[in-house]
């Protein structure tokens, strides 16, 4: 009697293991991707090309949506277990050192070809560049800049005193008007100013390689540029409280009510769509600053599974998405900023391309070792620290978050 | 080892049957329940042996014949075969073993996958398990070699093998190295140690698998045992983290427990008034909060209690007030997460309030009326002692909960807001549990620190638990 | 701690009562001191709320009218009621308070579903209303100021967005059919008991049962056929809506089919058999159940691993499996041991074994315990979603509910309206559950049931 019911549990665990699990076949290769909206339809549509061509072996491509938030530690986990998919398109390069130490990327170097290497910029393949081997395919570049509104504001002033003026002269909150805004709260967008000042994330040894041990982000120089970010929402009363939300300055410019922004190419489809009248500039260089303002560079590529079973496919594929054809209809697509160089010619004329492009030149590449996850976090809890009163230590807030950057790396 | 004691026993069983060989009658006393467990615990493991050996048996036919690699959730359909014979003849010997096979199937379950993932954990607690240190090969510290024999490699590419594996010794000795193996349907990884390296000569402590073609040999990042050195972090670093955290979390349970209480009880009184028009009308509606799952109400208040666009401090501002900063300061952010929580928490306080007040006779009343108590007394004499007594086990309840009550925290605030000298894994509003969180999942995936800190917590939770099983009289239940 | 006080005093001045008062005296201390910390740290005013002339005057105004309106409607309602009920005496003093409850809970019912009312009037919203700094121009000047929702330009269309390009095949819609026609069935029946007084009978129940049946058969039918491909939107996450829907449903099913499964047996045995070690059996699945289990996600990781069940909805089953044993087999223990043994007694006279008695004289008598621990683990998979996170595969078509909120409330403060419309819809099920079942839950409350 007690039989029955241990069969029955039994059959019930057979039946669930059987019934649910997944199986995977040898000529599919499984890509996450975490593109939305117009650019996976775009994404869907080249996969689907790709299939057709001799490169693909008659493999089927089977594409994952993911959200980028998601894609560190389910891959890391994954990967090494034989679960992971083959690539992921695709991962923003600051990403790839803990990618990398974690083992679960392949080297890519055999896979780009010298001439796809020379059309492409070269700050794009040193992101992806790591210990000296190739760890993804570069794709797209993207860097922060000045977004305007024509219709409030003819150009930006080159000044940054002039700069403020324009922008409080356009603010009015209590109507709902801004003259600038930007997420002040967000380490990313902010380093431009920081670096203007010459704060640096990691300093560099002798042969060129970063130096983890010197985190440049309690100088001198870092406290100059929070009280600079401070003064924006504490003493020129551009920024108030709760109107760093990048979602909510988004929905503000895109109503017309904000004249200068600071964003990237990634919000340029909806500004399109409510169709401003929009140009694209620099910051200007921040008064008492040592050097012009230099935002991050962040490169967007293809990265493959170190475990993947189809890497001659996957490659190909990867292969397939960085030409400057793809690169350009990609453009087209949603803005992305190619950086392939032929491709770069074709779109001079976009005031996209030209105005990302120059805030990109201006730029500094994110750094990708891995030390970087241990930095983001605490220094985006001094900014956050350094906007929420008016004039707080600076110096000691930035202290304490290098110290706890520093613990973070060495605890090992 | 349970057919050791079986063949051991065999022979007793002509002098008064001992272990109960034979009877439908159980051994009695601490004995008889250790050795129950004993034999339930040993069927369990055999059961799992032999399940391993033929889900292995499986493999390496599979592996002889080139099939697919077998599934591996047929080890769960083996154990479970396995453990069918096992438990016809253990019963036909002793048939009082019956009666635990109604709790086998619970048992199993909760080996293997509760007990046998906590007895994980205790372990990762004393190691340094970490994204990094994961066990697995380091492609960024690779090297291309040509296999000479299975002992010997040889150094292709003229880089330094030491250097390039980030060994800790310039002979590299002990250091543990892996080749992918990619022929097969799945990639194997073959993990050996190097003895020696001399030159572009790298020797092997042991001898590779034959046949294996692999060019590139990778560092493995070991998972290392670090004895207590999880645990020192944690009470180096406690003024920082532990300390404040730990104030927060019992703050949070008490006065979460106390404020949902009075206001549940309040309402449970009002509502239980039987003279009120459409208080079932009132109890359906005040019903939704519970109705509502978790997860999502509380995201819903995220929304409301955004500091400039969220609409209670619309409400604020329309009869007012000045807008409070919830969510951004931390003193407010606490504030949000008691009040979210009563909120969430009411509806299930009134409801058992008027249970329980549905079950005190109304002849009491009518006693202490003849006896000349007014209203006042009646409900401190009568109503306010039955209510504490069936409200005991709820409190405790209510209050070892909310100790754990992560969902909440993550949900409402995620911890934040961050306050000055705080770490990246303990901001304002963490709680015990998702500071181990934070440490497992975001900030540099730290999984021996995270472990250690579940450790914490569970002698934590455990105490507290004890202490409410003992009040609410659970240990005198069980023993029914 | 408070109502502590209250009880031990009525003995005179103990040291219980002393203590008890302390305490109280400490905590109002306490709170008040907190309460001036919070008001010291407001804001100030901010652009995006309005602010309008006198408006706290007004509603505190507003309020006191209505207090005293109640003064006088209770004396008048006394001098009404003591004529038409000739020689009975009405006491002003309750009508009063009832009056004055009246207003409390219409008060307390306002503030409480006001979150709710203001998600669904969201949902409905095509404009996104939360982040919309602006304040409105028309309408009264609470909604104006957007302390309540506007009633204008109200569609569909964050709805349809969760539905958009989803294909349904005919056997599906099959499905639909049915389960709507329980749901007619299960309000039919209900209205039938209503206008008979509340009385039901033999053919009614078994109405009632089919109607059961009929729901679950088609939602059965339904999601479990329900598959990936039949999603063939733009590939927006908001239009995988009803595939994390099928997926959460199929995973609760289940979970809580093995919790019945594994529950009943233990509960049992502890209620009825007398072995030693029972007990110390029972403490340990208490004891164990204590330890948060997330925290040990990284080891249930490497063992869905080994088992080969990583990604698949079988492993994330059978995590779950080990975390409801000890609560269900409380319950049922509880309910086997408030039914006779003297039925068993008769059906083990009666030749019956152990087993047969509790599968054909214990189990049918238990229907609607096994149902509430049915549901009782069905509400608490159906929104969890922490392990989930870790143990699903990656990708927006394996998530559940609670996953796929999770990245709507991060990715979409901009648009509020196809959250709140997804908030709206995967609550629906959970709330429809808790209504249709309440008898339960309020049961259940007293026995420690905390809603997970």
């Amino acid at each position: 009697m007690k039989m029955r019911n241990t069969a029955v549990v039994a059959a019930l665990t057979v039946a669930l293991g059987l019934g649910i699990a997944s199986t995977q076949g040898a000529s599919k290769v499984s890509i996450w991707t975490d593109f939305k909206g117009g650019e996976l339809a775009w994404f869907t549509a080249a996969a689907k090309a790709f299939e057709a061509t001799p490169a693909a072996k008659g493999a089927k491509l089977e594409l994952t949506s993911v959200i980028l938030g998601e894609t560190r530690d389910k891959f890391i986990q994954a990967a090494p277990k034989g679960e992971g998919p083959d690539l992921i398109a695709t991962i923003p390069h600051d990403q790839i050192g803990e990618f990398v130490t974690a083992g679960v990327l392949e080297p890519m170097t055999k896979y780009l070809d010298a001439k796809t290497k020379s059309d492409t910029q070269a700050s794009a393949i040193d992101a992806f560049n790591y210990k000296g081997k190739l760890f993804g395919l570069p794709m797209w570049s993207e860097a922060v800049a000045v977004v305007y509104n024509k219709k409030l504001i003819k150009s930006i002033p080159s000044n940054w005193e002039a700069f403020i003026a324009a922008a409080q002269k356009l603010t009015n909150p209590e109507k709902q008007e801004f003259g600038f805004l930007a997420p002040i709260g967000i380490q990313y967008h902010m380093n431009g100013i920081y670096r203007a000042f010459g704060a640096y994330v990691f300093g560099k040894n002798k042969d060129g390689s970063l130096n983890p041990q010197d985190i440049g982000l309690a100088t001198e120089g870092a406290v100059k540029a929070a009280q600079t970010i401070n003064d924006l929402r504490f003493k020129y009363k551009l920024i108030p409280e709760g109107t760093e939300n990048p979602d909510l300055e988004k929905d503000l410019f895109t109503k017309g009510k904000v004249a200068m922004w600071l964003t990237g190419p990634w919000d340029m489809s909806a500004v399109k769509d409510a169709k401003i009248d929009y140009g694209i500039g620099l910051l200007p260089k921040p008064t008492g600053a040592t050097k012009p303002w230099s935002p991050f560079i962040g490169v967007r590529g293809l990265v493959m599974n170190a475990y993947s079973k189809n890497k001659d496919v996957a490659a190909a594929f990867a292969q397939y998405l960085i030409s400057k054809e793809s690169q350009i209809s990609l453009n087209q697509e949603g803005g992305r900023l190619p950086i392939s160089k032929s491709a770069l010619a074709q779109l001079k004329g976009d005031p996209t391309v030209k105005g990302f492009g120059a805030a990109s030149a201006a730029g500094i590449a994110m750094p990708n070792i891995a030390e970087m996850g241990s930095v983001w976090g605490p220094w985006g809890d001094a900014l956050n620290l350094s906007i929420k009163t008016a004039n707080p230590d600076f110096a000691d807030l930035h202290k304490k978050a290098v110290a706890a950057i520093l613990g973070a790396i060495n605890k090992k | 080892m349970a057919t050791t004691v079986r063949t051991r026993s065999r022979k007793k069983i002509a002098d008064g049957g001992f272990f109960g060989l034979g009877s439908s009658t159980p051994p009695e006393g601490a004995a008889g329940a250790a050795l129950a467990i004993g034999l339930v615990l040993g069927i369990c493991f055999l059961a799992l042996a032999l399940g391993l050996l033929l889900a292995n048996g499986l493999n390496a036919i599979a592996d002889a014949q080139n099939w697919d690699e077998p599934k591996r959730y047929w080890l769960l359909a083996f154990t479970i075969l396995a453990m069918i014979p096992i438990l016809l003849v253990a019963v036909k010997v002793m048939p009082w073993l019956s009666n635990w096979y109604y709790l086998l199937p619970a048992i199993v379950c909760l080996l293997a996958f509760t007990i046998y993932p906590i007895v994980l954990t205790f372990y990762f607690a004393f190691t340094n398990y970490s994204a990094i240190n994961s066990g697995e090969p380091d492609s960024s510290a690779q090297i291309e070699v040509k296999i000479i024999n299975p002992t010997t490699l040889s150094v292709l590419g003229g880089v330094v093998a030491a250097t390039d594996l980030r060994c800790e010794t310039p002979d590299c000795a002990g250091r543990s190295v892996a080749f992918l193996d990619e022929r097969g349907s799945t990639i194997k990884k073959v993990l050996t140690n190097i003895e020696s390296v001399s030159g572009n000569t790298i020797t092997l402590a042991s001898a590779l698998p034959a046949g294996l073609e692999a060019t590139r040999l990778s560092r493995v990042n070991d998972i290392k045992i670090v004895g207590f050195s999880n645990f020192s972090r944690i009470f180096a670093q406690a003024s920082q983290q532990l300390v404040p955290i730990f104030i927060w979390t019992v703050e949070f349970a008490v006065f979460t427990t106390i404020i949902n209480v009075v206001f549940g009880v309040l309402l449970g009184i009002l509502i239980n008034n039987r003279r009120l028009k459409f208080r079932n009308v009132y109890r359906s509606l005040l019903f939704l909060p519970w109705a509502v799952p978790g997860v999502i109400s509380i995201q819903m208040w995220t929304k409301l209690l955004d500091a400039n666009f969220g609409a209670l401090n619309r409400l604020f501002g329309f009869v007012g007030l000045n807008p409070a900063p919830w969510l951004i300061d931390g003193l407010w952010a606490k504030a949000a997460i008691l009040l979210v929580n009563l909120w969430l928490g009411f509806p299930y306080m009134m409801t058992a309030t008027v249970g329980a007040l549905s079950a005190i006779p109304d002849e009491l009343y009518e006693a202490a009326e003849i006896d000349g108590a007014n209203r006042w007394n009646q409900t401190r004499f009568i109503t306010l002692p039955m209510l504490t007594a069936a409200f005991t086990p709820i409190i405790l309840g209510t209050f070892a909960f909310n100790f754990n009550n992560f969902g909440i925290i993550y949900l409402l605030t995620g911890g934040k807001p961050i306050e000055a000298g705080q770490l990246p894994t303990a901001h304002s509003t963490d709680i015990l549990l998702s500071w181990g969180y934070n440490t497992a999942f975001l900030n540099g995936i730290d999984r021996g620190m995270a472990s250690a800190i579940a450790v914490l917590v569970a002698f934590l939770t455990i105490g507290i638990s004890m202490v409410n099983f003992s009040v609410a009289g659970v240990f005198k239940e069980a023993r029914k | 701690m408070t109502s502590g006080s209250g009880t031990n005093s009525g003995s005179g001045f103990s040291w219980q009562s002393i203590v008890g008062w302390a305490l109280g005296a400490a905590l109002l201390v306490f709170t008040v001191i907190t309460v001036r910390d919070l008001a010291s740290r407001v804001l100030p005013r901010s652009f995006a709320v309005m602010y309008p002339e006198n408006g706290g005057r007004n509603v505190l105004l507003g309020l006191l009218g209505a207090v005293i309106l109640i003064f006088l409607t209770s004396y008048v309602g006394k001098l009404w009621g003591e004529r038409t009920r000739q020689g009975r005496k009405i006491s002003y003093w309750a009508i009063m308070s009832d009056q004055l409850t009246h207003l409390f809970f219409w008060i307390f019912i306002l503030v409480a579903l006001y979150p709710i009312i203001f998600v669904v009037s969201a949902s409905f919203d095509p404009r996104n209303t939360l982040t919309d700094a602006s304040l409105g121009d028309t309408g009264p000047l609470i909604v104006q100021a957007k302390v309540l929702p506007s009633l204008e330009g109200k569609d569909f269309s964050n709805y349809e967005a969760l539905f958009k390009g989803v294909v349904i095949a005919p056997w599906q819609i099959l499905g639909l059919v049915v389960f709507a026609l329980g749901i007619v069935g299960i309000a039919a029946l209900w209205f039938m008991v209503q206008s008979n007084a509340g009385k039901t009978n033999a053919s009614i129940n078994q109405n009632r049962t089919r109607a059961y049946w009929a729901i679950a058969i088609g939602l059965l039918v339904f999601f479990g056929t329900l598959g990936p491909a039949q999603f063939t939107g733009d590939g927006s996450l908001e239009a995988k809506f009803l595939l994390w829907l099928r997926n959460t449903f199929i995973i609760s099913t289940i979970t809580g089919v093995l919790t019945v499964m594994l529950t009943t047996t233990v509960g049992y045995a502890m209620a009825r058999l007398r072995f030693p070690g029972r007990f110390q059996v029972l403490l340990f699945f208490i004891f164990v159940q204590m330890f948060p289990v997330f925290l040990a996600a990284v080891a249930i990781y490497d063992l869905m691993y080994r088992l080969g069940l990583l990604g698949s909805f079988a492993g994330l089953i059978l995590a779950y499996s080990g975390g409801s044993i000890a609560y269900g087999t409380w319950i049922y223990k509880g309910y086997v041991e408030s039914l006779p043994p003297s039925l068993e007694e008769a059906a083990l006279v009666d030749g019956c074994t152990r087993w047969t008695a509790f599968t054909r004289v214990v189990l049918p008598l238990s229907g609607p315990m096994l149902v509430f621990i049915f549901l009782q683990q069905f509400i608490g998979t159906y929104a969890e979603f922490f392990l989930a996170n870790i143990l699903l595969a990656a990708g927006v078509d394996n998530w559940n509910i609670g996953l796929g909120l999770r990245s709507f409330a991060q990715q979409f403060t901009a648009e509020y309206g196809k959250f709140s419309a997804a908030a709206v819809l995967g609550a629906l099920p959970i709330v429809a559950l808790f209504y249709g079942f309440q008898q339960f839950f309020v049961s259940g409350s007293l026995s420690g049931g905390v809603k997970e």
